[in-house]
């Protein structure tokens, strides 16, 4: 987590740095003794749960809805299967550009039907969450999302501040100026292309941290939730802008597993970027 | 020959032309001081009107990435 605030806060960045640490706790699917975790072992039944996980749970929900079901929850199973197993943080990617001289013939993902995430029930009043028989979840991007949207909420008093929660980036204040936000090409490492945001958030899913090699060939961890295997859309990196860090990060994701075409449309709403895997960069207004 | 005016009517006479003189001059004084101020009122911003330049230092870029 990165923070930038007008004028020096030592009490919000301690503020938002619990927060932070907080979700984290709650939140990963690789801690077994996490909330998460259990939430995940009670699947069938009604389980008991934090306002924090209740929250996240609901944002997922949300990004899955907004999604048509391609930002889904509860591809775990797929997660796993595909190798991701366990946290990657620390691990070096596989070279980018000799996963895509490998991958399979490129095509857009699709929802899962029947939507498993559609089963899930929250009960906000009781505080509980009952996740359909035999679901996992996993709350990866959104929560980043959420991460960042409510540290927003924290800084919000400041004249102008920008929060990056592990590259999902929420922008504003009471009386904010214009900051650049740069996206960097996944393919060069240099700078792809620039926005100019007074307020708002934006956000890039990619593949470039998260693809490693199997027995099988490269793998990522952007599952295509309709044949239960990573994506390989023809889209390597996509970033969106949005009003939050949670629609920011919901809107890269779909544009990245709808691949070119029907990503730029998805972008189009409030702007954004994709690079392609010939490393062309296609900006929509 | 003419006759001269009494003393008593020639003290008259320019202390009514001192006083029309007087009250000319603070007129004319008047309106320029009036003048100048509108001028002025036109010349300034109001107050909604902030500054065209911002002092505050354009804020430190930032980075996003996919994680």
């Amino acid at each position: 987590v990165r923070l930038l605030v007008d004028r020096a806060s030592g009490l919000d960045a301690l503020r938002v740095q619990a927060l932070m640490e907080r979700l984290h706790r709650a939140l990963t699917r690789f801690e077994p003794d996490s909330e998460l975790s259990r939430l995940n072992a009670g699947a069938g039944r009604d389980v008991a749960v934090s306002p924090a996980l209740l929250r996240a749970v609901r944002a997922a929900v949300w990004a899955a809805r907004a999604s048509d079901g391609l930002v889904d929850p509860t591809v775990v199973g797929d997660l796993e299967r595909a190798g991701y197993d366990r946290s990657r943080d620390g691990v070096a990617p596989a070279a980018l550009a000799e996963a895509l001289g490998s991958a399979p013939p490129r095509q857009p993902a699709a929802p899962r039907r029947p939507a498993r995430w559609a089963g899930i029930s929250l009960d906000a009043g009781r505080s509980e969450i009952r996740l359909p028989s035999g679901v996992r979840i996993d709350l990866g991007g959104s929560a980043k999302g959420l991460a960042a949207d409510l540290a927003a909420d924290v800084l919000a008093g400041h004249r102008g501040f920008a929060v990056d929660a592990g590259g999902d980036i929420r922008i504003g204040g009471s009386d904010p100026l214009p900051r650049l936000v740069h996206v960097l090409h996944p393919l060069t490492g240099e700078t792809a292309h620039s926005f100019s945001v007074m307020a708002g958030a934006v956000a890039t899913s990619g593949l470039q941290t998260r693809v490693w090699q199997t027995d099988e060939g490269f793998a990522h961890h952007l599952i295509d939730p309709a044949r239960g295997i990573p994506a390989w859309t023809g889209v390597v990196q996509a970033t969106a802008q949005a009003p939050t860090a949670l629609a920011a990060e919901t809107l890269a994701k779909t544009a990245l597993l709808l691949g070119p075409e029907g990503g730029r449309a998805v972008l189009g709403r409030y702007g954004g970027a994709l690079i392609l895997d010939d490393g062309s960069v296609v900006v929509a207004a | 020959m003419s006759r001269r005016p009494p003393l008593r009517v020639t003290l008259l006479r320019l202390a009514a032309t001192a006083a029309v003189a007087a009250v000319l001059i603070w007129s004319l004084m008047y309106l320029a001081v009036v003048r100048s101020h509108a001028g002025t009122a036109l010349a300034q911003p109001s107050s909604e009107q902030a500054s065209p330049v911002d002092s505050r230092p354009a804020p430190t870029p930032v980075t996003t990435r996919t994680s």
